[in-house]
């Protein structure tokens, strides 16, 4: 059915279409909406799965990550200080292997407050040993949400799925919501792997040899390892049923352009419209958008960009003391090719100013401009950050 | 499609950390340098009774709807308990560590409570006749009735000679009946004499039978108590006009004292003062006008009990503090005249005695129709043994109760000891246990450390008796309020009896202190801390992180396992009562 939508129903829509038997939140601007909204489908006896509230992020995590244990599928969304709150926990659930999907509302960190968009929130979890997904818009925030679930399953680790702050949460967009029938033919029912059993009485998570923590440290690496791999399969699966796939990264126009732009989020959307643009005017430009964060796409990032001659990234983020998290990490997988490409970093759109049209032209006619990229990141595009 | 990626589950070789057994593997007990351990202690109360009641265990059992166990445990080291639960001064009260936390238990009250509600068959179990050895116990006061009763309990054959028509001593023909009814004092020595003690009474040893009569008899202990009232005019007064207290007391009716006009002078500030004064008053049926207490005591430091002294005030009797008498002549009227000093009492600080001393020169003459003497009482001398060795009106003994003479033992007030009932009835249970190791060859001083409570001279006889449970007690072990965890209880007012009016009680002999109703009993008993004594709260159980504390149901007492306890401690802060306590793993 297809419906008018804001980016937190759509991903709300996905959450229910998974049939979750425990969702355990806790409210935060900008994403309490799917909490409300989660909240109204269980007082209208339609959720199918039971709702927590408990009394802050760290004890959401907490509870879904013991429900998971239990063995039933499991939900829940958070923003900012919310994630900030639970980091604790999401090394605890990435450990117990327990396949919890989340949303995370991508919200600029305090201090100062803020409520508008930014990714540092969600890129500071990098090392959790979390799954995560960026998304473009609405109907692939609902999309990434069933998908999350089969993936996490799959590989036995938790997803998040991040929206970008009021661009995609607040946003009303068309969404093709799926029937359940077909939802519940491409996600079965949550059999877990293994769960807290009374009739076998176990200890889990207990204090373990160097040894014994080494190895569970390198399973998880490898399980995050397959994920490409699962991602993969899983989104063609659900491109035959559904008409709809993302693929690790989105690559438009990229084969043969000279310059390629890299970015991820809602920008990767204002960048498509733009590349179009220039393409008309016979500028050889492409556009890469990083879907997949974790797991880094290293090797789908290099097929697609090794031919470029220059590289530009836009980061809705700023490492102190380093540059944009996501140049970071495109750097880090072209290092050693047998040809080196520049790449020039930019930051742009920190605490949610827009990244418009005008901002995306500017950063490919500097890049055209530059002969090597300066230290540090550019973020002194005129018009930006305002 | 996809799932075919999914990890297959193992638990041998898990992919999260999981147990593939019990903890059981882990002896966490390797880690242990000290260990717990369970034996009960003495608690402060119990410290502090001369006879060494175990009260807080006595009070476990009457919580537990016991009554009977109760009065059990009373009966095993005291044979008085009606008596003790309305006169004694209660030493247990003052030392309770309750009173550091609110207000003391009323431990006397329980006493009496016990004793008014428990029956036991003390016969049974017990040994009784058994040794074919007899023994004379001569006086029936408390230290004689207490010597006869433990004695009988090991098995000898006792008899029981009194001067008296009947028994009691003291708390007969000493203290009046509205502190002590006869029906009550009659009950404890009716249970004595069920143990098969034979009874001569009206028996005046010395005179008939002579003493000569009594080696007969394998062993003999004097509790002849102190019979004569001290007179410090003796040989000077200048008419009848003076008697003394234990004359009166002894038969109150027999001076012609009714006529409430005759001013009496009472001279002492001890308790027997106040037991004549307070007698004389209901003879008089309440007209306690020309009823006056003198004493060279400042009030404060009077030796009565404060709560007699207080009734008496109560009562309308008049109390003069701080003279003393010097001189004495009769008046033309009939009656005498008393010359009188300032005085206070002071303790001789090279002998610790008490000595009266002049103050100032300021003088006072009282007269009166007749002077009841209460300063002090004298032995009997003229009906013992010649030769047995007394100095200053007391029966010399060793520390093992001997006299001076072959197997004669003596004890209470005649042997020095301190004047109270509960140290009358200490005497005669140390007297008894001193005869029985004497006629055993055995050594008094080891079996005394062996029984011996706390830090004060009291002994166990449950402790003598009931050798399996020997090793579950640490009789010399007192608990302090520190050792309290007082997390445990919370506060709460101490329950009070009722007492007649001033008004209503003076008139007539009836007993003055009631005793705790049932209801404010059992709230006083749920205020005590039980200190040093296992009543199965299981705190130890319910703590113990490592689930190693069992309940050892031969022994009815707990262990821990060594396997897995580590020492931690736990238990022993949890124990609300000072049961558990850390030892250090290899001492």
């Amino acid at each position: 059915m297809r419906m008018f939508l804001k980016g937190n129903d759509a991903a709300a829509y996905g959450a229910r279409l998974a049939r979750p038997k425990v969702i355990a939140a806790y409210p935060i601007t900008p994403q309490s909406p799917i909490y409300e909204r989660l909240s109204e489908w269980d007082g209208q006896g339609i959720l199918g799965a039971r709702m927590m509230r408990v009394e802050s992020e760290h004890s959401a995590m907490a509870a879904c990550i013991s429900a998971s244990l239990t063995g039933v599928r499991t939900f829940t969304a958070t923003a900012s200080q919310g994630l900030a709150l639970m980091h604790e926990l999401l090394h605890f659930a990435s450990g117990m292997r327990v396949p919890i999907v989340m949303v995370n509302v991508n919200r600029a960190m305090a201090a100062p407050w803020s409520f508008w968009s930014e990714q540092t929130d969600s890129l500071s979890q990098r090392d959790t040993g979390w799954l995560q997904f960026y998304v473009a818009d609405n109907q692939e925030a609902l999309d990434t949400v069933i998908q999350a679930f089969k993936i996490s399953e799959t590989v036995l680790l938790p997803s998040m799925v991040v929206l970008e702050a009021f661009y995609i949460s607040h946003f009303m967009e068309p969404v093709d919501v799926p029937d359940q029938e077909k939802v519940d033919a491409f996600l079965s029912e949550y059999e877990p792997a293994f769960r807290l059993d009374t009739k076998s009485p176990r200890s889990f998570c207990q204090t373990v040899s160097q040894a014994q923590y080494a190895q569970f440290r390198i399973q998880r690496y490898e399980a995050m390892r397959q994920a490409l791999k699962v991602t993969q399969i899983v989104d063609q699966e659900y491109g035959e049923m559904f008409g709809r796939r993302y693929g690790l990264i989105e690559s438009h126009r990229a084969e043969d352009a000279e310059i390629i732009l890299v970015t991820a989020g809602t920008i990767g959307g204002t960048t498509r419209v733009v590349i179009d643009e220039l393409r008309a005017m016979g500028k050889k430009v492409g556009m890469v958008r990083i879907r997949v964060f974790r797991p880094f796409p290293k090797e789908s990032l290099v097929r697609t960009l090794h031919h470029a001659k220059k590289i530009a990234i836009i980061d809705r983020n700023l490492s102190p003391g380093q540059e944009g998290i996501f140049s970071e990490e495109l750097k880090s997988c072209l290092y050693g090719l047998v040809r080196d490409v520049p790449v020039f970093s930019y930051v742009l759109g920190l605490g949610g100013t827009n990244v418009s049209p005008a901002h995306i032209r500017s950063v490919i006619e500097m890049t055209e401009r530059l002969k090597t990229p300066p230290t540090g990141p550019i973020y002194d595009i005129e018009g930006a950050h305002a | 499609m996809s799932m075919k990626y999914r990890p297959a589950w193992d638990p041998e070789n898990p992919f999260v950390a999981v147990s593939s057994g019990t903890t059981h593997i882990f002896k966490t007990g390797t880690q242990r340098s000290e260990k717990p351990v369970f034996v009960n202690k003495t608690a402060s109360c119990r410290n502090a009774c001369p006879i060494g009641i175990n009260i807080p265990l006595a009070i476990h059992k009457a919580s537990s709807g016991d009554m009977d166990g109760a009065l059990g445990v009373y009966l095993e080291e005291n044979p008085l308990p009606g008596v003790c639960g309305r006169v004694c001064y209660h030493p247990c009260e003052k030392e309770c560590n309750r009173a550091l936390f609110d207000e003391p238990i009323n431990l006397r009250s329980f006493e009496r409570f016990v004793s008014d509600h428990g029956r036991v068959d003390i016969r049974k179990g017990l040994p009784l006749g058994t040794r074919k050895k007899s023994i004379a116990v001569v006086g029936s006061g408390p230290a004689g009735l207490s010597a006869a009763y433990h004695l009988a309990r090991i098995g000898y054959l006792v008899t029981l000679l009194e001067a008296q028509s009947e028994l009691g001593g003291m708390l007969r023909y000493g203290i009046p009946p509205y502190r002590l009814p006869k029906s009550i004092l009659d009950k404890d020595i009716q249970r004595i004499l069920s143990l098969g003690v034979t009874v001569r009474t009206a028996t005046k040893v010395g005179r008939d039978p002579a003493w000569e009569a009594l080696k007969l008899y394998d062993a003999v202990f004097l509790a002849v108590g102190l019979q004569v009232g001290k007179n410090p005019f003796a040989g000077k007064e200048p008419n009848d006009s003076i008697l003394t207290g234990t004359e009166f007391l002894r038969d109150p009716q027999r001076w012609s004292l009714e006529d409430e006009n005759q001013r009496v002078l009472v001279i002492g500030g001890g308790n027997v003062a106040i037991d004549v004064a307070r007698t004389l008053l209901r003879l008089r049926r309440g007209q306690g006008r020309n009823i006056t207490v003198l004493c060279p005591e400042q009030r404060e430091l009077m030796p009565a009990i404060p709560e007699e002294i207080a009734e008496a005030l109560e009562e309308g009797i008049s109390i003069i503090n701080g003279w003393a008498p010097h001189g004495i002549r009769p008046t033309d009227s009939g009656g005498i005249s008393l010359d009188l000093f300032r005085a206070e009492v002071k303790r001789d600080t090279a002998t610790g005695n008490l000595r009266i001393v002049k103050v100032g020169e300021e003088a006072r003459r009282v007269p009166a129709e007749r002077v009841i003497l209460a300063v002090g009482q004298g032995l009997d001398a003229g009906v013992l043994p010649r030769e047995l060795e007394i100095k200053r009106d007391k029966i010399l003994t060793n520390a093992s109760k001997a006299t001076s003479l072959p197997s004669i033992f003596a004890g209470g007030d005649a042997a020095g000891e301190k004047a109270f009932v509960a140290d009358a009835i200490a005497s005669g249970k140390k007297g008894a246990l001193a005869i029985h190791l004497y006629l055993e060859g055995a050594v008094f001083d080891d079996e005394l450390r062996d029984h011996q409570i706390g830090q004060s001279g009291s002994l166990s006889f449950q402790h003598f008796f009931e050798k399996a449970d020997q090793p579950l007690y640490d009789l010399r072990n007192v608990v302090t309020f520190e050792q309290i965890n007082t997390l445990f209880f919370s506060k709460k007012a101490r329950a009070l009896p009722g007492k007649l009016a001033p008004d209503d009680r003076k008139k007539a002999f009836e007993e003055v202190t009631g005793g705790l109703g049932a209801e404010s009993m059992e709230m006083e008993w749920g205020r005590c801390f039980r200190c040093g004594t296992c009543i199965d709260c299981e705190n130890c159980i319910d703590f113990c992180p490592d689930m190693s504390i069992l309940k050892d149901m031969k022994a009815g007492s707990y262990i821990f396992n060594p396997d897995y306890c580590k020492g931690c401690g736990m238990c022993a802060v949890a124990c609300p009562r000072q049961v558990i306590s850390m030892k250090a793993e290899h001492a």
